[in-house]
């Protein structure tokens, strides 16, 4: 009976372990490894083959979006953090002259922007009591909503003064019309960015 | 004369003859085995630098593509932000501009007729801090414009073609006539009219324009 001595035995089964761990320490992750990368490699390739598709993708992109830019420069109004009413009077108030009669602008106190009240908007109510040409009016109508910040309208009541109260009233003076508008100057942030040079101008 | 051989090395020192050998054989296979995990160990290491060599390789083709790409998602980020900030003004403003409306019902007019009253009332715009119970919860109710005018033409056929004027606009709808009776005018017998119609506006209609667009530029 051949009997080997214990050491060489004992250097076998650790040789045995060292071939057991190279193989499923080293071995296996390595191979694995290589293989993602192989996939990952040809991924890259196959993007890198693409770079010409990918740049008139790019340049599509790019002028869409400059073409956004200029459709939404046209009609997008900036929603300020603040209700800044001075602005908004400076805006709506109109000088004294032959077309206008009297003005009145009052402020309200600010209300949530939509029914429901949902988002972080609100909106000061504002109402201008006009006496003037039916012109006067437009002007201060056109000019609030066409402002770069969102003004939008909430009563319009243009009334022309009856020829029987023109008759007991006294001025024939009168092709002026009498106005109501009210209008709602939104503020507040809802998560919209803010846009360049906005504020007062 | 027998010609047996005689052995004459006892069994103990044959028996640690063979034990050697066996260990010898032994300890060949443990070195084979050692030096099959160096190179396992080799094989792997080679492996995995090979991979990565080929893998920043790879990278290094495709970054302008990479970069390309990162250009897209930035683009079309912006997009979409642009795009949610009109969304956000088509919810908050509206799309109909009173003074256009007003300019489109005067537009309307036959020659002789004159407006004497013009009511526009944008319904379920604005918000209130009183506490409203309503059916669906969260949900704004559906906007719209209800107008009305009233004023004075020459005869009922005037009434009509203002009625069909102001039909004929795309955004009126329920166009209808309120009223119209007989008065004099000046001196000579005209038609009183009153006249109701509605906006839809929760409609997508084309966003009115600033007046000032040319200075204002949208952030990039």
């Amino acid at each position: 009976m051949m009997h080997a001595s214990r050491t060489s035995i004992a250097l076998f089964a650790t040789s045995l372990a060292a071939v057991g761990g190279a193989a499923g320490f080293l071995l296996w992750p390595a191979l694995a490894a290589s293989d993602a990368r192989t996939a990952e490699c040809g991924r890259l390739l196959s993007q890198a083959a693409r770079h010409d598709e990918v740049a008139a993708e790019r340049d599509r992109m790019r002028s869409g979006l400059a073409e956004a830019r200029t459709a939404a420069a046209r009609v997008l109004r900036t929603i300020p953090a603040a209700a800044e009413q001075a602005h908004l009077m400076r805006m709506l108030a109109v000088g004294a002259d032959d077309g206008m009669g009297t003005q009145t602008i009052v402020a309200g106190d600010a209300v949530p922007a939509t029914p429901s009240g949902n988002g972080a908007l609100h909106a000061v109510p504002v109402t201008i009591d006009m006496k003037a040409t039916f012109a006067r009016v437009m002007e201060v109508l056109v000019r609030a909503e066409g402002d770069r910040r969102l003004v939008r309208p909430i009563r319009i009541e243009i009334e022309r003064p009856s020829e029987e109260k023109g008759a007991r009233g006294a001025a024939p003076s009168d092709n002026l019309v009498e106005a109501r508008i009210e209008l709602d100057a939104v503020y507040g942030s809802a998560g919209v960015p803010q846009q360049q040079g906005e504020g007062e101008r | 004369m027998s010609m047996h051989g005689v052995n004459l090395v006892p069994d103990r020192i044959a028996g640690r003859v063979r034990g050697g050998r066996a260990s010898r054989r032994v300890l060949a296979a443990s070195a084979l085995l050692g030096a099959t995990a160096i190179g396992l160990a080799g094989v792997a290491r080679w492996t995995d630098a090979r991979s990565s060599a080929q893998l920043a390789a790879a990278r290094e083709t495709s970054a302008p593509v990479i970069a390309l790409e990162e250009e897209i998602a930035g683009l079309r980020a912006e997009r979409a932000a642009l795009e949610r900030r009109v969304e956000t003004q088509r919810e908050v403003g509206v799309s109909i501009p009173a003074s256009a409306v007003v300019r489109a019902v005067a537009a309307s007019l036959p020659t002789g007729a004159m407006l004497e009253r013009i009511d526009l009332d944008y319904a379920n715009v604005q918000g209130t801090n009183k506490k409203i119970r309503r059916a669906g919860k969260g949900e704004d109710p559906q906007r719209e414009l209800r107008g009305e005018i009233a004023g004075i033409a020459a005869n009922e056929s005037d009434v009509g073609r203002i009625i069909d004027s102001l039909t004929a606009l795309a955004p009126m709808s329920q166009v209808s006539l309120e009223s119209s009776r007989s008065r004099e005018f000046r001196g000579r017998g005209a038609r009183e009219f009153r006249i109701q119609f509605k906006v839809d506006l929760e409609k997508r209609w084309r966003l009115p324009e600033v007046a000032s667009a040319d200075e204002g530029k949208v952030a990039p």
